[in-house]
């Protein structure tokens, strides 16, 4: 009877088993099958910056994610590139030395006035920026620096005052340090001092003013220097340098930056978000910045 | 506050005044006669006045009688023997129904009587319980989606969404305790065991007063209350879980209990493969422990007043061990709720019930990351908690006024606490400085008002009209005033009915998608955080033969959200370790929805069937969002389709059909390839980046262009499940068993869960500039079988 009882039990164990092992190899995830994504036809991207100095666009157009292309199959020929001024008698065609880019020095952009680039090619609808308002120039009257040190990092406790005109501003801060005058290829990191401190205000290289309009606050920042001198001993020396280039950017790459870019196509159940534009009928970005350059001895 | 309590004071003064009255009238109870289970929904009829009730929630009817010596009463519930009979009037009479099952070979079948407003439904759970599931599981939840308005995430999961609301907003009570979590298994299955239950109701539009908290529905649960004759046992063996519930008197007629249990014995299955870790310690080692324990103890006092004691306690944990190097690490994943309940009815000569209920509901989620470096003897933990605890307390009045009027009332007392993240870092290496705990916690009180009327000033009229005052705990103290209106017009086979409500929801939830895993948080209302608000409102119509066999409805709606939550864009739940939950939210969002809603329904003996249809369009907007254009809400199907069909094939035999057709859920996927720029896409000409004007130094950098927040859809969505089952009596024995057996999407279409992406260009092709990306879906399910063994005795 126990024997019996035993088969029994045994019997139906191995059935349980075969099924539960059927029923998730069933539940596993199945072969893969094509999806049809919907596009909205190649649109002309515009891509770049303007300065009172100095412009920088690239024309192309784009590509159906789905589609086999190369990347030089994007690139326009001889599209047609125009920056205007709003309510303005500049207008002003762009030529270009590959039919790619558009690079032109010393044009008469000027400060506090708005432009727009509008690109014509063959076989895509026209498209146009939005208009980028080239910012007024926020300058520091000077930088005061201290050594820091800690484990293998060692660099400069940098702070400035900023004296913020009332309104909407967005600024960026970047560094740079040198080598006895030459420049060095290795980039250097700058990171708030005390996060908990600057909070949200500006904890990265691109910041808006919503923590301090109209004020004068103090930043505070930790440049690393051991990366770049790492390689004669981590130590500085006469001669060396740090190069701050601080200015004002347009409101079009600050929202871009956080919006996020599509840097890459995010896969699963994690969603990318929304690529930015200011280019009407087309894509990409173009922003407009005012910057200065400082320069500061280190040792 | 004093205010608040005269008017308390004013709503119970009022319904004693109202409650003197009355003339004589009929109440009690409606009973299964074999179980002593009370029965919900019982039609209480009056031919002569052609003037009927419906049972209530506790099998409670209390209805005016007129001024006649006798009175004809009809009493009837789907499944059982109706009662016709005539009695003596004389003074208030208080009497209970008992009625007979029908035959026990016959299937129970049908809807219930009294579905005259298509925004409220009530389908036996006998019926829900037929559906056919994945696993063979019967899943209430899931049921509830295939009747119209009601609408699912993703493949397999139990998160509902009603009318254009999100899961959070659906009010779940089990047994008038909030249920936070209501899912197993990642949402392939939900928490409540079929075998514990007795009622659900789902409410989607024109929430009566007394219900509040909630935005979208109300889906209220009621366990068995114990079989008070005799007792019973029912044991159900399937391909994922084994569950026993037990049931029978304490004291004959007057007292019962009902006891559950219910585990998923995946873990059991893994026990040989985890004998290696226990051996050689070595091998990977994983379990999964999932229960659900149900119980109810119920007695009924000798002048009736009645005592519920409900309990109930579900977690799914996930252990992973495994060694690498020199290192054991250990994740341990856990999260449930508890819940329970104390309620007291009262009865007041037949005219005046009260009910007090006291609550307790808690949620937890808990995430521990244990590394022991044995050969170093350091070993470091990161535990990460999050909980949500509710003690409520309510008090319902409810009298009968005249022929025409009922009144409800009461008061509602909620002391919350929220631990949305609590994060403690620990290492046995006091060198690191570890030991950090950082902890929210969140308390709130908030209190509401209600006064309900059920106004019938015509017999083809109703009127349910209400008002909830809401107040919560912010500083200073916000108030929010949610009037009710349900108007329904009967005239012939047609009933018409309107309907508007605004509900406030002062509890959030931060998911990253609708699978209901442990990375849902909720969040409560704070200053920065408002509460949510809805307004709904909806009107339709139903049609019903006189003989009951045929049903159709067609109701439209219209739904605004405001103060909607969402996380930044690029954040998501991972981003909290470190930050405040509140830093990573877009707040203030609003959502609109607007829908058509049909039903078709079939109900006789041999076949039993229904077709429901939603068009639904739903959005959201956050200022941050999408450039603060509306979007569409990530599960708006804009058709959903339903067939379910349930049919005896003589010898005990029975088939059960559903086919799914729904249209793809949005995704937001990247449309297009464009160039940005040079190597890095946003960098301003700066020292420490490459000179953007040489142009012996520019490659061009590809980006990809995402046009908006669910700018794509899915493909559409359909499957069919068939099941079969067999029942087996025992006259001997005085039970029965029932094979279950059936297929989970018979014809194996693959309904894509995940969008991912490949590169079809070689290597060479690549770095010749070559691009060539190719989309695919991924199904989670093909054709699965199920089986499933259930033993009544």
């Amino acid at each position: 009877m126990v024997s019996k009882m035993k088969a029994m039990i045994k019997k139906g164990l191995l059935m349980l088993s075969s099924l539960i092992f059927f029923a998730l190899s069933q539940s596993c995830e199945t072969d893969s099958f094509e999806l049809d994504l919907k596009y909205k036809g190649d649109k002309i991207v515009i891509g770049g910056y303007i300065s009172v100095d100095s412009l920088h666009l690239t024309i192309s157009r784009s590509a159906n994610l789905v589609d086999s292309f190369r990347i030089n199959d994007l690139k326009l020929i001889n599209p047609k590139v125009v920056i205007r001024e709003r309510d303005g008698a500049f207008s002003q065609q762009l030529s270009s030395q590959d039919g790619f880019r558009f690079i032109a020095k010393n044009i008469g952009l000027q400060v506090g006035k708005a432009y727009q680039i509008q690109v014509t090619a063959d076989k895509l609808a026209p498209a146009e920026t939005d208009w980028i308002l080239i910012p007024e120039l926020v300058t520091i009257d000077s930088f005061k620096t201290e050594p820091y040190r800690r484990n293998e990092v060692i660099g400069h406790v940098l702070d400035f005052n900023l004296k913020d005109p009332l309104g909407e501003n967005f600024y960026f801060i970047d560094f740079k340090a040198t080598l006895r005058g030459a420049k060095s290829r290795n980039s250097t990191q700058g990171w708030p001092f005390d996060e908990q401190i600057n909070g949200n205000c500006y904890n990265a290289g691109l910041f808006d003013d919503m923590c301090f309009d109209g004020k004068n606050p103090t930043f505070k920042y930790v440049v690393k220097t051991s990366q770049v001198f790492q390689r004669r001993g981590n130590e500085e020396e006469q001669g060396d340098q740090l190069i701050i280039r601080f200015g004002s950017v347009s409101k079009q790459l600050h929202l871009a930056r956080s919006q996020g870019s599509g840097d890459d196509i995010i896969e699963g159940l994690n969603e990318p978000p929304p690529t930015y534009t200011n280019v009407k009928n087309g894509y990409g970005l173009v922003f407009a910045f005012n910057a200065k350059d400082y320069v500061i001895n280190l040792k | 506050m004093p205010k608040f309590f005269l008017l308390a004071l004013f709503w119970l003064f009022a319904i004693g005044l109202f409650a003197q009255n009355t003339g004589p009238r009929l109440s009690g109870y409606v009973y299964d006669a074999n179980s002593g289970e009370a029965l919900v929904g019982a039609t209480i009829y009056l031919p002569q006045l052609q003037k009927g009730v419906i049972s209530d929630n506790f099998g409670r009817f209390s209805l005016l009688l007129p001024s006649t010596e006798a009175v004809q009463v009809q009493v009837s519930y789907v499944g059982f023997l109706p009662i016709d009979t005539t009695l003596k009037i004389g003074q208030n009479l208080s009497l209970d129904f008992r009625l007979q099952t029908q035959s026990l070979d016959e299937v129970v079948v049908l809807s219930k009587t009294g579905d005259l407003r298509a925004n409220e439904l009530n389908v036996p759970v006998e019926r829900l319980k037929a559906i056919p599931m994945i696993f063979g599981q019967a899943d209430l939840m899931k049921a509830l989606t295939f009747l119209p308005g009601v609408t699912t995430g993703l493949e397999g999961t139990s998160g509902f969404f009603v009318r254009g609301g999100t899961p959070d907003q659906n009010l779940i009570l089990l047994d008038g305790a909030p249920v936070y979590n209501a899912s197993h298994l990642f949402g392939f299955q939900s928490v409540f065991d079929p075998n514990a239950i007795k009622d659900v109701k789902l409410i989607k539009g024109g929430f009566p007063a007394r219900y509040g908290g909630r935005l979208s529905s109300i889906v209220d649960i009621t366990m068995k209350d114990g079989n008070n004759q005799k007792h019973h046992g029912e044991f159900t063996l399937g391909l994922l879980n084994a569950g026993l519930m037990l049931e029978g008197p304490i004291k004959k007629g007057t007292s019962s209990f009902m006891v559950s249990a219910r585990s998923v014995y995946l873990g059991l299955a893994m026990t040989p493969f985890n004998a290696g870790w226990r051996k050689k310690q070595d091998v990977p080692a994983n379990n999964i422990t999932i229960f659900d324990v149900n119980a109810k103890f119920n007695h009924q006092f000798k002048n009736k007043d009645k005592l519920f004691v409900s309990f109930y306690a579900g977690q799914d944990q996930f252990l992973t061990r495994y060694r690498y190097d020199s290192a054991f690490y250990t994740t341990d994943l856990a999260w449930g709720n508890q819940t329970a309940s104390l309620r007291y009815i009262h009865g007041l000569g037949g005219k005046v019930f009260t009910q007090s209920l006291l609550t307790y509901t808690h949620f937890f989620s808990r995430e521990l990351n244990e590394n022991d470096f044995f050969a170093q003897k350091v070993k470091g933990t990161y535990l990460r908690e999050s909980k949500v605890r509710d003690l409520t307390f309510k008090q319902f009045f409810s009298a009968a006024i005249g022929q025409k009027l009922d009144l409800q009332s009461g008061l509602e007392l909620t002391q919350q606490y929220f631990v949305p993240t609590s994060i403690s870092l620990s290492s046995t290496d006091l060198t690191l400085g570890l030991g950090n705990s950082k902890s929210q916690r969140y308390d709130a009180f908030s209190y509401a008002l209600f006064g309900e009327l059920d106004w019938n000033p015509q017999r083809w009229l109703n009127v349910n009209t209400g008002l909830r005052l809401a107040n919560y705990g912010l500083k200073p103290v916000q108030r929010y005033l949610e009037p009710r209106l349900n108007v329904t017009a009967r005239q012939g086979v047609f009933s018409y009915n309107l309907a508007y409500a605004r509900s406030t929801q002062f509890v959030h939830l931060l998911a990253n998608n609708s699978l209901g895993l442990f990375s849902d948080l909720w969040v409560p209302s704070t200053e920065l955080v408002r509460p949510q608000v809805a307004d709904q409102w909806s009107a339709g119509v139903v049609y019903r033969k006189p003989n009951g066999k045929w049903q159709a409805s067609l109701e439209g709606f219209y739904k605004i959200l405001k103060h909607q939550i969402d996380y930044r864009q690029g954040i998501d739940f991972f981003n909290l370790s470190n930050r405040d939950w509140q830093s990573l939210i877009e707040t203030n969002g609003l959502g609109r929805a607007r829908g058509l809603e049909a039903m078709l329904k079939r109900d006789t003996e041999k076949f039993n069937a229904w077709i429901s249809y939603t068009l639904l369009y739903n959005e959201r907007k956050f200022d941050n969002i999408n450039g603060g254009n509306w979007y569409p809400f990530r599960y708006e199907r804009r058709h959903n389709l339903n067939l379910n069909l349930l049919k005896p094939l003589g010898n005990n035999w029975n088939m059960g059909m559903n086919w799914v057709y729904q249209t793809g859920a949005w995704v937001t996927i990247a449309e297009a390839y464009y160039i940005e720029g040079n190597s890095r896409p946003l960098d301003i000409p700066t020292p420490s980046s490459s000179s953007f004007s040489d142009p012996s130094n520019f490659s061009p950098r590809l980006g990809t262009y995402v046009g908006g927040r669910n700018n794509q859809r899915l493909p559409d969505y359909h499957r069919m499940d068939l099941s079969f089952s067999r029942q087996y009596f025992s006259k001997k024995h005085d039970g029965s068993s029932q094979l279950n057996l059936g297929f989970y999407n018979f014809y194996a279409r693959h309904n894509p869960f995940t969008v991912q992406f490949r590169d079809k260009a070689s290597w060479e092709e690549y770095a010749e500039g070559l691009r060539y990306t190719e989309a695919y879906g991924k199904a989670l399910f093909s054709i699965l079988p199920f089986i499933s063994f259930t033993k009544k005795w």
